[in-house]
């Protein structure tokens, strides 16, 4: 028996052999040991052989060393086909253009979908960065026209408003406004007009509050607020309620305003505190009436007010406005004033009619306590005592063939107006008008518009002033 | 009206700051709630109902809100960025919530 080729050696070095001191008592033992080692190994083994010793006759016999060499070759030859299938397959991998078949690839909706909205991120970023227009922004409006009224030269007229905005944080926005106009004096001398009509910051608190202070517009009724520039209001002029005397436009002071969803509508509020109305008191021919300019305060009252707007639609609102404040100049008794106004607007799409009506409404009403001017006929005009309550308002309906094919006719608006304005008789300047005023419009883009409208004056005392209106209003 | 009147020429303008820091606190409190993150029926569940507005897109919101005065320009017609300006500049305006603010300013930026 060669010792050296012990089934035991299987698992070791084939080519390692040593003969041990002692040989023949450890062969002895072995001879004793072996058969029953041998068989508890047959007893644990699978009842088919291992496929590397299936084709042998005894699969108990050692390894030859020519097996095993030609087992190693084997085993570097699988070896290297597994490596050659490894680089097959990383070749094979789907890439751009190709899938794992090697075929076009189609885009899928939702890789477009991908790369779109990619695309759209990256020119965010991309404008974020542009120099200078990050945050700031000049926009406004702008009106060239004509006019020719009854018992006035008929005169060409051009007007700029623009507005600045700047927005340096996500939540401060400063709003900053002028009016540029032309005038021409009784004397001929002309001149330009440039008067600051807002200049506010704003603080967004939170989604149903913002705060803020400066000179913002008074958010008294809704034309001065919404619909007075040129490019949205659908007439050449302003109503008469809000043409300077009966609302205020402009106010310094501090406000606070928002809006909140309520059981499936809206309700929309803002509450001010302002320098307040000053009272004419000097001036033969407006004496009563309030100056709303009081940019810089003729008395330690201030003025409070604020507008509650309900939403029961989108599409339509409904609006309470309240202000007061004592108007007295110094010298002058007490006198407190009390403005308040109802406005509603409603914008319906009717297909019966092929289009789109809107409708505005507001009516103001301003109760100024009684007082005596010129008391002591020092102003040759006086003593003159009266109730001063005035009011007034405007009824206007729109409409716009929007749902009609052709699309001249798509953009042709018809507008309709009333408004009238009653101040006290007894008043210096006291007078009663009414208007009533048929516009055609024109709108060449959204922001673009060209009008034209006849107006027809009716006054208490005197004769009107009927004139034709021509303007283009520009939103910039 | 003359009662209104007469009770309204009674009120002093302090009486007006007080109600309206009264006013401006409790907006400021529920609006705190709610500003910037989802409502969700279980964080208040009595307001819930009352206070969460329609569920509408930024697109609806844009129809709705702005053609309530004016035609709408076209979202092409300012970048990203100058929209977000603008619509903030309409929130304060128009009085449009935070919530119709940011998904009217989403839906123009990601329609030019």
């Amino acid at each position: 028996m060669d010792w050296g080729r012990l089934p035991l050696m299987r698992q070791a070095n084939a080519t390692r052999r040593r003969t041990i001191p002692g040989a023949t008592y450890v062969a002895a033992l072995a001879a004793v040991v072996w058969p029953t080692y041998a068989f508890a190994q047959d007893a644990d083994r699978p009842a088919s052989p291992p496929a590397a010793v299936q084709g042998r006759a005894d699969n108990r016999a050692p390894v030859t060393r020519e097996e095993y060499d030609r087992l190693l070759a084997e085993q570097r030859e699988m070896r290297a086909e597994l490596e050659q299938m490894k680089r097959e397959r990383a070749a094979h991998q789907p890439s751009a253009g190709n899938n794992g078949q090697g075929a076009p690839a189609v885009a899928t909706q939702e890789d477009l979908d991908e790369i779109d909205k990619t695309v759209r991120a990256l020119r965010v970023d991309v404008d974020r960065i542009h120099p200078g227009t990050e945050a700031f922004l000049i926009s406004g409006d702008a009106s060239i026209g004509f006019v020719s009224q009854r018992r006035n030269n008929s005169t060409f007229f051009a007007g700029l408003a623009p507005l600045v905005l700047f927005k340096p944080t996500d939540r401060l926005l400063f709003e900053g406004a002028v009016d540029l106009g032309l005038n021409t004096d009784q004397d001929a001398n002309s001149s330009t007009s440039i008067d600051l009509t807002i200049a506010d910051a704003s603080y967004l608190v939170t989604d149903w509050l913002a705060v803020g202070g400066g000179l913002f517009v008074t958010p008294f009724g809704v034309y001065h607020n919404h619909f007075d520039p040129p490019w949205i209001n659908k007439f050449p002029d302003d109503p008469l309620a809000f043409s300077g005397t009966l609302a205020p436009g402009s106010s310094v002071g501090f406000f606070a305003r928002g809006a909140f969803p309520l059981c499936g509508t809206k309700v929309t509020y803002d509450v001010y505190v302002t320098n307040g109305p000053n009272l004419i008191v000097k001036d033969p021919a407006a004496a009563g009436t309030l100056n709303f300019d009081n940019f810089s305060d003729l008395n330690n009252n201030k003025a409070v007010g604020g507008r509650l707007g309900f939403l029961p639609v989108p599409n339509m609102e409904l609006g309470y406005s309240i202000y007061t404040g004592e108007a007295q100049p110094s010298g002058f008794p007490r006198v407190r004033a009390l403005l308040q106004a109802f406005d509603v607007n409603w914008r319906p799409e009717v297909d019966a009619i092929a289009g789109t009506l809107d409708f505005r409404a507001e009516w103001v009403f301003s109760d100024v306590s009684r007082a005596t001017f010129d008391a002591n006929h020092s102003l040759g005009f006086g003593p003159v005592t009266f109730n001063n309550y005035r009011d007034g308002g405007y009824v206007q309906l729109c409409y716009r063939p929007t749902k009609v094919n052709n699309p001249i006719l798509r953009n042709f608006e018809l507008a309709g107006r009333w408004d009238f304005l009653k101040t006290p008789t007894a008043a210096p300047g006291g007078n009663s008008e009414q208007r009533y005023t048929l516009g055609l419009d024109y709108w060449l883009n959204p922001q673009t518009v060209l009008k034209a409208a006849y107006e027809w004056d009716r006054v208490e005392v005197g004769s009107g002033q009927n004139g034709f209106f021509i303007q283009l209003g520009i939103g910039l | 009206m003359k009662y209104v009147r007469t009770q309204m020429g009674r009120l002093r303008a302090g009486h007006w700051v007080i109600a309206i820091i009264t006013l401006a606190t409790s907006l400021t409190m529920i609006g705190c709630d709610t500003a910037g993150k989802e409502e969700g029926p279980a964080t208040r569940p009595a307001l819930a109902g009352i206070f969460t507005p329609p569920a509408k897109t930024g697109s609806q919101l844009w129809a709705e809100n702005c053609t309530r005065c004016h035609y709408s320009r076209p979202p092409t017609q300012y970048s990203a960025q100058q929209w977000d300006v603008i619509v903030t500049h309409m929130r304060l305006r128009a009085d449009l919530t935070g919530q119709e603010t940011r998904e009217i300013t989403k839906f123009l930026q990601g329609s030019n």
